[in-house]
């Protein structure tokens, strides 16, 4: 599958917050870095469809987001999770995903196959009749993987997944991406050392355009020794920030 | 079907089941309970709850329809390739389902307790069920859109106040809305329960074109079109009027007890036979002063029912309210002393009756009542003029504190006269 952004324009009420992106999307794993306000969101809040472009195309192999019935056509390839996902906290984890599975369009033989699998790719089988609201944080935010991945949509896109993880868990999350070999993985995030565990690819927006978009090792090229940070990755993000926003 | 079920285990208001099945058996049960062994009271009884639990049963279908909004999953919906329509339809459907329950087990509560005697008229019982259910269906329908439109908590206030709006209203509108008895010679009307139930349909397809909470509406004034529809077709359904006037039976359709007066009832109200047999007994005991008519039926079993009674063309009729005998006593003591004294009789002269000789007279009506019923205390309060009550007081001591044959004296003696004085022909 690939997904094409071309001249894309994006925002809300008279702000600009996509500034004609092109790019296109293949199977792997992609970070989007980019300081608050980049429009990471954005981004994958029309990748998901719920954005129609302001101006430009989007189009999953060659289907062209025009409006709500070309939208849903691809909606079974795309599994999206938001920052804040929501949830009813006496649902069993097993039923969220059930439910994700429907929404996402999934016939009923496929249905439990496809949840019994997510569920095990997160590890959360043994907790598949726990309700949502008595899990930890690190296991909900797995039951939420789950809800992107049910039925393993050939589009993933999950924003801020590793927020309020604690390190153990963030190692769970970067096995359960590196088991989502084939999808297109676009997953935004603040933390470098996701990027360099289980990135292909890094695009890094800033003001609605795409600094960079390369592999990984090539943006780590990037980096200077006089610039702040740990690792040459985080130099190399902070390069790529104006001048202004490199200094702490 | 499973995903049915997983919406109505997850539902919001599943909880409010074990309440709304409590409040609705203590309403049937508390309330009254002369509808046992009538089938279209039993009916009718058991939808009562349907208006008195449509407050709750609104204000919770819009709690459940917010529920999206309050737990912040419209952006996950958003992304759902199942329509919105199917999204909302099966938590519709979830909601109306669970919030149903309660009527329909009170419904078959009702059922099985008149069901120990089976009596004539079970259609009639299934008439009034669906007549509750549709209105169980109307007050979910109304919280669902206000919960739609104003969230959880502030619209499943305005849900339950919107329901005692349409109480209200439609009681100033048409006043027949709300239907609390299923007296025999009436009959929910096919016609209105079809229309009913066509309004729900179209509402329901209207509920399920409101746009997405926090969404923009998929074509220019979606959300408008589809709350006017909603609210017209709610309007129609509730001003339709509930119930007809059932045809007169002939024949198998009535029970006849024959004496000195035949009386005649409902072949449904079987259960009062045993008392319109004694009532038949002691109408057979009067003094020969008195002259029943030869027949009073029970309203409804005479064409000529419901005609204006105060033209004076109405036939002797007589109705059982409420399974109180003080009802049909007191109307047929009424038929007894207007064919006794034959107060619309040209040849007699009850023009001149002087204020005495008329308490007399109701003296001898309140005797007469309490004679028929076999009680002398009445279930009912008068604001009747106070010499009139003192009147119907002192017939009643009669019947209290003297013995039959005294009382038989007394009454004769007391008719014999005030006839004498003014319609000595008869």
């Amino acid at each position: 599958m690939n997904v094409v952004l071309d001249d894309l324009l994006q925002g809300y009420a008279g702000n600009t917050v996509i500034n004609r992106l092109s790019l296109t999307l293949r199977p792997g794993v992609t970070a989007l870095l980019g300081p608050n306000g980049a429009g990471k969101t954005t981004l994958l809040r029309t990748l998901a469809t719920t954005l129609p472009p302001r101006a430009g195309t989007v189009s999953f192999d060659g289907v062209v987001l025009e409006d709500e019935r070309s939208a849903r056509r691809v909606r079974n390839d795309v599994g999206y999770l938001p920052q804040e996902f929501g949830f009813d906290p006496r649902m069993s984890v097993a039923d969220f995903v059930t439910y994700a599975a429907w929404l996402r369009g999934l016939d009923a033989p496929d249905r439990d196959r496809s949840v019994s699998e997510a569920l095990e790719l997160v590890d959360l089988v043994d907790r598949r009749r726990m309700r949502m609201g008595k899990l930890s944080g690190g296991m909900r935010r797995r039951a939420g993987i789950a809800w992107a991945i049910v039925g393993r949509p050939r589009l993933v896109l999950l924003d801020e997944p590793t927020v309020g993880l604690d390190p153990r868990q963030r190692l769970q999350f970067r096995r359960i991406i590196g088991g989502l070999d084939g999808s297109i993985v676009l997953l935004s995030t603040h933390l470098i050392d996701d990027v360099a565990a289980i990135c292909d690819r890094v695009i890094v927006l800033h003001g609605g355009v795409a600094k960079f978009d390369g592999p990984v090792a090539e943006l780590e090229s990037l980096g200077r020794e006089d610039l702040p940070g740990h690792s040459a990755l985080e130099r190399a993000y902070m390069h790529l920030l104006p001048a202004e926003e490199q200094q702490l | 079907m499973r995903i049915f079920w997983l919406h109505v285990r997850n539902s919001p208001v599943r909880w409010t089941v074990p309440v709304l099945v409590a409040l609705d058996l203590a309403i049937l049960f508390l309330r009254t309970q002369y509808w046992v062994g009538v089938w279209p009271e039993t009916g009718a009884a058991a939808q009562v709850p349907a208006y008195l639990l449509g407050v709750l049963v609104a204000g919770a279908a819009a709690w459940a329809a917010a529920a999206p909004v309050r737990r912040g999953m419209q952006e996950q919906l958003s992304v759902a390739k199942v329509h919105p329509a199917g999204v909302d339809g099966y938590r519709l459907a979830a909601t109306t389902a669970i919030l149903t329950v309660p009527y329909l087990i009170g419904q078959m509560v009702a059922f099985a307790v008149t069901a120990r005697t089976f009596p004539p008229g079970v259609l009639l019982w299934f008439a009034y069920a669906l007549l509750g259910l549709s209105v169980t269906f109307l007050s979910v329908s109304l919280g669902w859109l206000l919960g739609r439109f104003f969230g959880g908590g502030f619209g499943a206030m305005t849900a339950a106040l919107g329901w005692l709006f349409v109480l209200a209203l439609t009681n100033f509108l048409t006043g027949d809305f709300v239907v609390v008895t299923g007296r025999p010679y009436l009959a929910v009307d096919a016609f209105t329960l079809a229309v009913r139930f066509g309004c729900l349909v179209l509402m329901a397809v209207a509920l399920l074109w409101l746009p997405e909470s926090g969404r923009r509406s998929r074509w220019p004034g979606q959300g408008l079109v589809s709350v006017a529809s909603a609210a017209a077709l709610m309007m129609l359904a509730v001003v339709t009027p509930p119930v007809t006037n059932r045809p007169v039976p002939e024949g198998e359709g009535r029970i006849c007890i024959s004496g000195r007066t035949t009386l005649c009832i409902w072949q449904e109200q079987e259960k009062y036979r045993p008392l319109m047999a004694t009532l038949s007994g002691r109408i057979d005991g009067l003094p020969t002063a008195f002259t029943p008519p030869p027949e009073v039926r029970e309203f409804g079993l005479d064409a000529r029912h419901g005609l204006d009674e105060r033209l004076g063309v109405s036939p002797p009729h007589f109705y059982i309210l409420e399974g109180s005998p003080w009802s049909y006593g007191g109307m047929i003591s009424t038929e007894i002393m207007s064919s006794t004294f034959a107060w619309r009789d040209p040849a007699c002269d009850w023009g001149r009756m002087s204020d005495a000789d008329q308490l007399r007279s109701d003296a001898v009506l309140a005797w007469l009542e309490a004679y028929l019923v076999g009680d002398v205390t009445p279930d009912y309060s008068t604001d009747a003029p106070s010499a009139m009550q003192q009147a119907w007081a002192s017939g009643r001591r009669v019947a209290a504190e003297r013995p039959l044959p005294e009382q038989f004296d007394w009454a004769a003696g007391e008719v014999i006269s005030i006839r004498g004085e003014y319609c000595a022909k008869r």
